[in-house]
């Protein structure tokens, strides 16, 4: 056992734990939350891996953006406070997919650990300025095509939040004043609000 | 200095957990949480392969940055539908008969 | 002086068509269309003329351009028109006929709201037997044979008002057009045989290539002829086509579409001579409906449908002409008959017609004693009907005897079959076509008891009838008795209204009568001048022989007519021959026959395509839905259910894809 074989196994254990009860948790908000330890965890692994600027990256988009998106969408649902188990699926189907679930890892480590599992290996270090290098080089036009699908996903999202979701309402969906009131939260009926309470 | 064995091992632990949560939950944001997970699973065997055995092209770092920006993308559309379900049902409870 | 040929030559095309134009443009206006038909007809007249007396004075070249050769690689395409002594005469022939049925439907079509679309109509047809005529390319006559064809139809449906004109045309139509494919067949066998369409080309290579080939080729020409010329067993749209107006009938059947395929067949006479097994079958047909429609002719209880099976039986007496005359006559005699038959027919045609306005009616009952009550009628029918019948000297002896001769010559020179076939039916016919003739001559001088009595009422009144002679259908109308269709006798002589709201006769078509009565007359002598290039050559014994046989059927119908009231020697024939002989001995069962079971195939097919074939591609469809259907039943339209699915499928996927590496 190296030190980071120490290290790793410390943080990746959390990592793991966290994952798991992000996906077990019966409090929605508590999912959220482990999912933000998981990811917090996970960039402290990405450290230990040598990889300084992806974990930078995670922290501040994923733990950042991501979660407080997460955050965002429990809170507009009307997401209740406290334990709800009834968020959580029927038991036949929890079986299910706990077997999945194992039957994926078990694929995976089948895969994984004889290929690459034995092997005791240095891990590069420092190495910011060369992935720079070739990010803004070798990949630009990845790149900026990822700029555009972010933009088409802004227009997107936007669009999709602006759509009339109900065609039971007849009035035609191009009066301003039927959009804004639409697509505020406000205006979401209050006998929802009254069952999801 | 480290053994390969643990972060693969973590990335299966991830990728069981995800899979685990996008079968086992109701609520659809928290199937999006398991969704989050298996990405990250990859985005964990990117970085750790990157890192032991690195190409010129920095292809294994250059490729979870990538991820994460469309990660990104994929939650603000995500947010965007959940909302829209929300306002059309009432509810966005994926074991509930659709219309 | 070549260049003022080839022009004219291109004129006698071009005038018909630039006034079928122009008419249809002022298809409203009648003054201007009749003005712009007759113009048309006219200036190919004289342009026709001058060609030919050109062609005989004087140096000239054959070969006139129209349009320019067309490249097609291998295959010359010269489209080239041929000017020579056969096809002048014919343009001079049927510009003469054209121009006296243009005068005349002027008079016949007065009160017709479409005579505009009709004279039109006219002209276009003329141009494309002109081209035909003057064609030098066999494409050049392919258009012309089919710009024929259609507008045979469009004259043929002018009164398209009436269901059974409608009918007649759709026969004639697709009659000619099922025989119009062997035609094009043939047509494309010669052209293919010397890599190129020109006539003359045609002419000069096919002796030196394989008689099989050659006789193919006509045989896929003749059911062409068949078709256009109206030979059994194509013949039975022409009798139909008697539902055109009179001057279309006497257009189509006296000097353009049903000459067309003698003409053309005497275009290639030079290698056709080449060709004995086309030769016995052309001789086959043409006797079986030379014979067969003069005996239907005889029963008809329609003079005007007996004209139309008369020409039949003329026709089938040029084409025989063309199968049995030897190469040292030529073309000749059929041609010569060919030329005299459109002098007569379009005689008779013409002269029927008036006499139909005059009775209304062209049924044998109604027509009973017409010449009679309108004697201005009796010198042009009496011409027609004579002429017809082959009574010397008018131009259907002349003809028919040199068509005899030709006969005569291929008996004793060749000794061939269709020599004997033609002679023999020849014979029969010239006894049937006589006797016919005097038929319809008793039936139009009939008096019937009644009519005799108010004769002589009228004569006891001092009117003189005066019989009318030949200067007098020039100027006016005997003075004698004329009597209308009321009935009342003795009335003044001026035509200018008919019982029946039609004007009386113009100028114009008066004048167009008359002169195809003169020209039946005269016609003969143009066998002494080299425009036909027939020699004067009369076998006594033939000649003397058919002249017998004219007078005993002469005489033989009289008798029969005398035994009956009615006067019509038909009638001799009994009470059923009316139905048997009308239907035309019932070869429109013939065809029934011939069409019902492929129609009965067809409807197998369309059966099978429906019900097998499109069902189980219908099936489809309806097994498509029914999943449809019962999948949406199934599904539960909960999505994390499917979720699962999901996964596990994934899963499967991956985990086969390790173990199968």
């Amino acid at each position: 056992m190296t030190t980071l074989d120490i290290l790793f196994a410390a943080v990746g254990l959390i990592t793991a734990a966290s994952a798991v009860l992000a996906v077990t948790t019966h409090h929605l908000v508590h999912a959220a939350l482990w999912l933000v330890v998981t990811l917090g965890t996970l960039a402290g692994c990405y450290l230990i891996l040598g990889a300084e600027l992806v974990a930078l990256v995670q922290l501040l988009i994923y733990v950042g953006a991501v979660v407080v998106l997460v955050l965002f969408a429990l809170m507009l649902t009307r997401a209740p406070i406290g334990s709800s188990p009834e968020h959580s699926a029927s038991l036949v189907q929890r079986v299910a997919a706990a077997l999945i679930g194992a039957g994926t890892t078990a694929l995976f480590a089948s895969v994984l650990l004889p290929a690459l599992g034995g092997e005791l290996r240095t891990t590069r270090a420092g190495d910011t300025q060369s992935i720079a290098t070739q990010l803004f080089g070798s990949w630009v036009w990845p790149f900026e095509l990822l700029s555009l699908l972010l933009l088409v996903a802004l227009i997107a999202a936007l669009a999709v939040s602006r759509m009339p979701t109900t065609p039971t309402i007849p009035t035609t969906p191009m009066i301003p004043t039927t959009l804004t009131t639409r697509t505020s939260v406000d205006d979401i009926p209050a006998k929802t609000g009254g069952e999801s309470a | 200095m480290i053994h390969l064995w643990l972060p693969l091992l973590l990335v299966c632990v991830l990728a069981g957990a995800g899979a685990y949560g996008v079968i086992a939950r109701r609520n659809a944001v928290l199937v999006l949480i398991g969704v989050e997970l298996i990405l990250n699973a990859a985005n964990l065997l990117f970085v750790t392969t990157a890192s032991v055995r690195g190409d010129q092209l920095r292809t294994g770092y250059v490729l979870t940055l990538f991820l994460i920006t469309i990660a990104a993308a994929e939650m603000g559309v995500a947010l965007a539908v959940i909302l829209a379900l929300f306002r059309d049902r009432g509810h966005i409870d994926l074991s509930e008969p659709g219309s | 002086m070549s260049d003022s040929v080839s022009l004219s030559a291109q004129v006698v095309i071009l005038a018909p068509f630039v006034a079928a134009i122009l008419g249809l443009l002022v298809a409203r206006n009648r003054p201007a269309g009749a003005l712009i038909s007759i113009a048309g007809a006219a200036v190919s007249l004289v342009a026709g003329a001058h060609v030919l007396y050109a062609i005989h004075h004087g140096p000239f070249s054959p070969e006139v351009p129209t349009v320019g050769p067309l490249p097609l690689g291998q295959l010359k395409m010269p489209l080239t028109l041929l000017v020579d002594e056969l096809s002048a005469i014919v343009v001079v022939a049927v510009a003469i006929v054209g121009l006296a049925v243009q005068l005349f439907s002027q008079w016949y079509l007065h009160d017709d709201d479409r005579y505009g679309v009709f004279v039109a109509s006219v002209s276009l047809f003329l141009s494309a037997m002109f081209l035909v005529v003057l064609s030098g390319d066999l494409v050049l006559t392919l258009i012309g044979w089919e710009v024929m064809g259609w507008c045979s139809y469009l004259l043929i449906g002018h009164n398209s008002r009436k269901e059974s004109a409608n009918k007649a045309a759709t026969k004639a139509f697709l009659v000619t057009r099922i025989a119009d494919l062997a035609f094009v067949i043939g047509l494309i066998i010669l052209a293919s045989g010397v890599s190129t369409t020109s006539i003359t080309a045609v002419i000069d290579g096919w002796p030196d290539l394989p008689a099989a080939s050659l006789t193919a080729a006509f045989l896929c020409l003749l059911i062409g002829v068949a078709g256009k010329s109206a030979q059994f067993p194509f013949h039975d749209w022409l009798p139909d086509a008697m539902e055109g107006p009179t001057p279309a009938s006497a257009l189509i059947h006296a000097a353009t579409m049903v000459a067309a395929g003698t003409f053309f067949l005497a275009r290639l006479f030079p290698i056709f001579v080449l060709s004995d097994p086309a030769r016995l079958a052309l001789a086959m047909i043409t006797a079986v409906t030379m014979v067969g429609a003069a005996i239907i002719a005889f029963g008809q209880s329609d003079l005007k449908r007996m004209l139309a099976y008369s020409t039949l039986s003329q026709i089938a007496l040029m084409l025989s002409a063309l199968a049995v005359a030897p190469a040292s006559v030529g073309a000749g005699p059929g041609v010569l008959h060919l030329l005299s038959h459109a002098m007569f027919k379009a005689l008779l045609f013409l002269a029927i017609g008036w006499l139909s306005v005059l009775v209304a009616g062209t049924a044998a009952a109604k027509m009973s004693g017409g010449v009679r009550y309108h004697p201005q009628l009796r010198l042009p029918i009496a011409i027609g009907l004579l002429a017809l019948a082959g009574v010397p000297p008018l131009v259907g002896f002349v003809s028919k005897e040199s068509i005899l001769g030709a006969a005569y010559d291929n008996v004793t020179e060749l000794g061939s079959l269709s020599g004997w076939i033609v002679l023999v039916s020849f014979g029969v016919t010239v006894v049937l076509t006589a006797a016919y003739c005097t038929r319809a001559w008793l039936v139009l001088t009939h008096l019937s008891p009644a009519d005799e009595a108010v004769r002589r009422a009228s004569l006891a009144a001092s009117r003189t009838v005066v019989d009318v002679s030949l200067v007098e259908i020039f100027t006016e109308p005997a003075p004698g008795t004329v009597r209308d269709s009321s009935g009342t006798p003795g009335q003044p002589a001026a035509e200018v209204e008919h019982d029946h709201g039609h004007a009386g006769i113009f100028p114009g078509a008066r004048v167009s009568i008359g002169a195809l009565a003169f020209l039946s007359v005269v016609g003969g002598l143009i066998i002494f001048t080299p425009l036909v290039g027939v020699e004067p050559h009369l076998v006594w014994g033939l000649a003397a022989s058919s002249l017998l046989l004219i007078l005993v059927a002469w005489l033989s119908v009289r008798r029969m007519a005398a035994m009956n009231s009615s006067g019509d020697a038909a009638d001799f024939l009994g009470a059923r021959r009316i139905a048997l002989f009308d239907r035309g001995f019932g070869v429109d069962g013939i065809y029934v026959a011939v069409v019902s079971p492929v129609v009965r195939l067809a409807r197998i097919v369309v059966t099978a395509d429906r019900d097998l074939i499109d069902a189980s591609v219908r099936s489809t469809v309806v097994a498509t839905r029914w999943a449809g259907a019962a999948s949406e039943r199934a599904h539960t339209r909960k999505p994390s259910d499917y979720l699962v699915w999901l996964l596990l499928g994934l899963l499967v996927v991956g985990v086969s894809g390790v173990t199968l590496w």
